[in-house]
């Protein structure tokens, strides 16, 4: 644990002094220009062929047509500069937001992550992000120590109910005890007799006296709803000294052992909820574009895994194919589809991790599953 | 200097990597459904690097674009919403400024021209979310009056770069042009460049003609004419214009001629007396082989990629299905197994597919599926959808569509594997029996 801090440590820092000394820009700017391949196109007989006009035919009515001849009133001649244009997609989907007349200053604000790609081929550090983005954090329901602090503080005590409060008038002079004889009581069997009064008393929750938690005798665990999932275990909290006087001390002594425990017991192994993955899953498939494979032949085999590994505010450090590990052909498309995917959630947002749970930051292996989206008129 | 940094860098990120890694949990998640939409793509215009490329400078880009947004797979950033354009081809992108509009794919390129008409095009392809290179950059050599063909060439490269097929923009369609009223249709031959340019008519009205079909070479045509009266099989070569008819001295009827994929052999149907049969003609000899001999209708046979079978329509069971055999004949076997009638059967350029128009229910189908008949899907559905041809990447289908009604008219149509992108070929005239030529050499 501590060699691996010591290690993240020198090495981050060696970062941060590199970008000081002499910024990363250089990383891009040693980018070897791209290599230009010549390819001589056509040679000079085929393209004399190409440009010439139509065909000859050899018989003569035949030899008259080097010029269409349009018969409909209702079609235009081509045109060789605007056949592109009348080649226009009629059916085609909605582009998913609009390009024209972009508000660059609301858009700027999101800056691109600091990433690495690593690519099949090539290793590319790109630039570094000032901003960090937000990160969604899903609520947890029923789990408590995850709930917002000010939910955590005992609430103001109440004041006590003020009874009979206004003072009674005393009696006329001439008033005198009644005389109506009260009728005794039955005694047989029949009836019921009163029980003797007995003194009241409020029920413990109605007390005024409040007590602090920090008096607490008990283990705050023993109050954890028995129906919850408890959280992990949190060693501060957990041994807290009954007395309030020592409760300095007592902390002190909870962080030293909590502290020792932690390096002579194996860590417990973060997990995310069905529901979390499914966020996750949810986000990255949003931006994975599975077009350039679900026309290929036999594309259910194209299955890619990538390894992303994920800060603890979420943010993608870098992005390595792991399976194929280095993919070649349509697997390379794959890849890339699956790398723009998690990229393009990174820079919307990032990795939406619960709020706490990965403080060192987790390693997400991403399994992309082509095998869906065909649609037909069977 | 620059070794010695990169070095250290390198060592930084592993020794960073590794540290974080030792605390870090591994948790795998399956990543499902993903979506369909098209990769947007800015293709701003090429630097004109000579005074003369200037205008060839915008014209390229346009064309480029506009191949790759026919596929389907990509959709055009307008040049509008670019905040800044490209003047130096050599510079390296700044990546958010394309990202700022929502770019996914960027394309920059340059055109020069020198003397003798000389052109030379280059252009490089970026990935905007990685901002890294996708390939080298490329430049092309030509002739300024092939600089749609280079266009095409570059879109190609593009196209191929991003979604690991080959392209399919330089290449050419051959149909059948229509004109006049439906109870009196003229119809010849045109060819035209797969996006609807450079048109040009290669027969006459005179007689009517059917199912063209390009020969591997992209240069001969093999065509069904009734200028005798009786349908015959004719040969064309576009570059000479020489024409002749493949079988001399016969009153046999010929239809549904096809090249074999080595471009030696045509099959093709023959009707003989009351029998129509599947024959081989070896183009060498114009010597013919009979395939099938069946008491049933054998018609539209098309060779697999390999030339080692034969998919044909044949109704010997009652109702007309598809059928493959080896490609010297011998027993075939029935593919298709859906309800209704089957005809005009291809074979995929990759071999994988067997496209198909299918009739069932009243309404016509462009359908594919597996070669063994399985995993049938129907990509259209209309009143007439009929006659498909591959791309020559086996990605896309063309086809004709005729409208119903007394002024009903062909036009073509082409659908991709998923059936999500139908579009209609803009032709200055009706136009029906497309076959796609292979990518031109």
């Amino acid at each position: 644990m501590q060699t691996g801090t010591i290690i993240s440590g020198v090495a981050h820092g060696g970062l941060i002094l590199a970008a000081f000394l002499g910024g990363l820009d250089w990383w891009q700017a040693t980018l070897p220009p791209p290599r230009i391949t010549t390819v001589t196109l056509v040679r000079a007989a085929e393209l004399d062929v190409q440009s010439s006009a139509a065909p000859q035919a050899p018989m003569a009515d035949i030899a008259q047509l080097a010029q269409p001849e349009i018969k409909l009133d209702t079609v235009a001649a081509p045109s060789l500069e605007s056949a592109v244009n009348q080649t226009e997609i009629s059916q085609t989907n909605a582009p998913d937001a609009a390009d024209a007349a972009p508000d660059v200053s609301a858009l700027l604000p999101p800056a691109t992550p600091d990433v690495v790609v690593v690519a099949p081929t090539v290793d590319t550090l790109l630039a570094p992000n000032e901003a960090a983005p937000n990160i969604f954090q899903p609520a947890l329901a029923g789990n408590e120590l995850n709930a917002p602090a000010s939910l955590s503080h005992p609430p103001p005590p109440r004041k006590a109910p003020l009874i009979g409060a206004r003072a009674i008038a005393p009696p006329p002079d001439n008033a005198t005890p009644s005389q109506q004889a009260t009728p005794e009581v039955a005694t047989n069997g029949d009836t019921q007799v009163a029980a003797p009064p007995t003194p009241a008393s409020a029920p413990p929750e109605a007390t005024t006296a409040i007590t602090p938690d920090g008096q607490k005798t008990d283990r705050i665990s023993a109050f954890a709803p028995q129906t919850a999932s408890r959280p992990p275990r949190n060693p501060r909290r957990a041994s807290l000294p009954a007395s309030q006087p020592d409760i300095t001390k007592a902390v002190a002594a909870a962080l030293q052992t909590a502290q020792q425990a932690s390096q002579t017991t194996p860590l417990v192994v973060a997990d995310l909820t069905g529901p979390e993955r499914a966020v996750i899953g949810g986000v990255v498939s949003h931006n994975w574009n599975t077009s350039n494979i679900i026309g290929q032949v036999n594309f259910e085999q194209y299955v890619v895994r990538i390894t992303v590994e994920v800060s603890a505010q979420g943010q993608v450090e870098s992005v390595t194919p792991l399976e194929p590990s280095t993919p070649t052909g349509i697997f390379e498309i794959a890849y890339r589809a699956a790398r723009s995917a998690v990229l393009q959630a990174n820079q919307a947002g990032g990795i939406p991790l619960p709020a706490g749970k990965f403080p060192g930051g987790v390693t997400l292996v991403l399994r992309f599953d082509p095998a869906s989206g065909e649609i037909g008129f069977n | 200097m620059n070794v010695l940094k990169t070095i250290l860098s390198v060592v930084l990120l592993l020794g960073a990597g590794i540290a974080s890694a030792q605390d870090r949990p591994t948790i795998e998640i399956d990543v499902t459904g993903g979506n369909i939409r098209p990769v947007p793509v800015a293709v701003p215009a090429f630097v004109a690097e000579t005074n003369g490329a200037q205008r060839l400078s915008g014209d390229i880009a346009a064309v480029v674009m506009s191949d790759l947004v026919s596929t389907g797979l990509f959709r055009e950033i307008p040049g509008t919403a670019f905040i800044a354009g490209v003047t130096n081809f050599n510079a390296q992108p700044v990546f958010s400024d394309w990202a700022v509009v929502n770019a996914e794919a960027l394309v920059t390129g340059a055109v020069s021209t020198g003397s003798g008409g000389r052109l030379v095009v280059k252009f490089r392809l970026f990935d905007v979310v990685a901002q890294l290179p996708i390939g080298d950059g490329v430049q092309y050599t030509g002739t300024q009056d092939s600089w749609r063909r280079m266009a095409h060439k570059v879109a190609d490269a593009i196209y191929s770069r991003i979604t690991g097929e080959s392209g399919y923009f330089d290449s050419r369609i051959v149909f059948v042009s229509e004109t006049g009223p439906k109870n009196d249709r003229l119809k010849r031959l045109a060819v035209m460049d797969y996006d609807g340019a450079n048109l040009q008519y290669l027969t006459d009205d005179s007689s009517i003609v059917l199912a063209p079909r390009f020969a591997p070479n992209t240069r001969d045509i093999i065509y069904t004419s009734y200028e005798s009266g009786l349908p015959q099989v004719f040969l064309l070569n576009m570059d000479t214009g020489l024409r002749s008819q493949l079988l001399e001295n016969t009153t046999n009827m010929a239809t549904a001629p096809r090249f074999s994929p080595d471009g030696t052999k045509v099959v093709m149907s023959i009707i003989d007396g009351s029998n129509t049969d599947i024959y081989q003609v070896d183009l060498s000899t114009r010597t013919r082989t009979r395939l099938t001999n069946s008491g049933g209708i054998d018609t539209t046979p098309s060779f697999s990629p390999d030339g080692s079978q034969i998919v044909f329509a044949s109704d010997r069971g009652g109702s007309q299905q598809l059928y493959v055999m080896g490609a010297n004949g011998g027993e075939a076997r029935r593919i298709s197994a859906g309800g209704g009638s089957y005809g005009t059967p291809v074979w995929s350029p990759r071999g994988d597919m067997i496209a198909f128009t299918k009739i069932k229910g009243g309404r016509f189908h462009i359908g594919v599926m597996r070669t063994d008949g399985s995993h049938e899907k129907l990509l259209t559905a209309s009143f007439i959808d009929e006659a498909p041809t591959w791309s020559p990447n086996g990605r896309v289908l063309m086809f004709f569509r005729e409208t119903a009604g007394a002024n009903g008219a062909p036009q073509i149509y082409s659908v991709d594997l998923t059936g999500r992108n139908l579009r209609r070929i803009d032709t200055p005239s009706f136009a029906s029996d497309p076959d796609w030529s292979g990518v031109l050499r």
